[in-house]
């Protein structure tokens, strides 16, 4: 076995011994700009909401009957998130009907107003609120999201269901 | 398991990153650059332990991080072509005293950082005492001066 190194390094003609691999180089700065283009693409996807936390495409507006259901649509593993359902039909009882594969990605860590009742509903979660005034009224969901991946998951108001979907980052 | 996931990925962007943002970055560290590894630094150090402060996952981490780093020096002996790819090639700025303006510009460096290097380390007064100018893999600039200067 020699110990010889197996790439010989050629002398150039102004007599510098070193391989400079001039092709590789020019393919290499093309490829530079084309991962400066990926910064660019990486910031303005997350001034977007692509990232979640923020930005005009993170939280997405559902309509499920009377009510408007605002979820995340992108969120981050262990990070905060907010879900707001805002009943639009007046005074009286409510039911908010989450179903099992949010609750699989999201946990609730607290909800404004406290529902009135709270019941297991399969493997989802039925809260019941009631209110009074005018509509509309809003029930806030205090969210973290514990698992990495795409959430699909069926959300009932008052008889009126609608499909969220959020993606987690990791 | 998940602290490992996290060691290797964090490694990788930021080998990633680094390499893309160019030797040039590297070449001359002022002190707002300082700053800016400093923040990086921070910022890497959430993105690698979370919430999990523990001695046990900074242990986990560190391992990680030296045993990726070990394990890819010997893959870039072993290949030379990735030791290219991930490490660069170092590009001539200067050749028998001509100025190589291209590589320059696309290496991100001023004749200026090229000067400067000729004073530091040879006490060079100008340009035309330069024989040969290498932007290093570093990011240093090694200079070769004439021999009658």
């Amino acid at each position: 076995m020699t110990d010889e190194p197996r790439v010989k390094v050629p002398i150039r003609p102004d007599g510098l011994q070193l391989d400079d691999h001039p092709d590789w180089q020019r393919l290499f700065w093309r490829a530079e700009r084309i991962g400066w283009a990926g910064f660019a693409l990486v910031i303005g996807m997350a001034l977007a909401g692509l990232t979640g936390r923020g930005g005009w495409l993170a939280v997405a507006e559902h309509r499920a009957g009377a009510a408007l259901v605002e979820a995340p649509r992108f969120s981050r593993r262990g990070e905060t998130a907010l879900m707001e359902v805002a009943f639009g039909i007046g005074a009286g009882r409510h039911l908010l009907a989450i179903g099992g594969g949010f609750l699989a990605h999201y946990e609730v860590v607290g909800i404004v107003p406290p529902p009135l009742r709270s019941v297991a509903a399969g493997d989802g979660l039925a809260l019941q609120f009631d209110t009074v005034g005018t509509a509309p009224h809003r029930v806030r969901l205090y969210l973290r999201a514990r698992e990495a991946g795409l959430m699909r998951a069926q959300v009932v108001v008052n008889g009126a269901g609608v499909g969220l979907r959020s993606l987690i980052l990791p | 398991m998940d602290s490992v996931f996290r060691a290797v990925a964090v490694y990788l962007v930021l080998l990633v990153v680094t390499r893309l943002s160019g030797r040039r970055t590297m070449a001359e560290v002022t002190a707002f650059d300082f700053l800016l590894l400093l923040i990086i630094a921070e910022t890497t150090d959430q993105a690698l332990l979370g919430d999990d402060f523990s001695v046990t996952n900074g242990l986990i981490v560190i391992v990680t991080l030296a045993a990726v780093d070990v394990g890819l020096s010997y893959v870039k002996s072993w290949s030379p072509r990735l030791a290219l790819v991930i490490d660069g090639a170092p590009s001539v700025l200067v050749s028998d005293g001509v100025v190589d303006w291209a590589t320059l510009r696309r290496a991100r460096v001023d004749i200026g950082d090229v000067l400067e290097s000729a004073r530091d380390k040879h006490g060079l007064k100008r340009l035309d005492q330069i024989d040969c100018a290498v932007l290093e893999v570093g990011g240093g600039i090694s200079i070769i001066p004439k021999d009658d200067r």
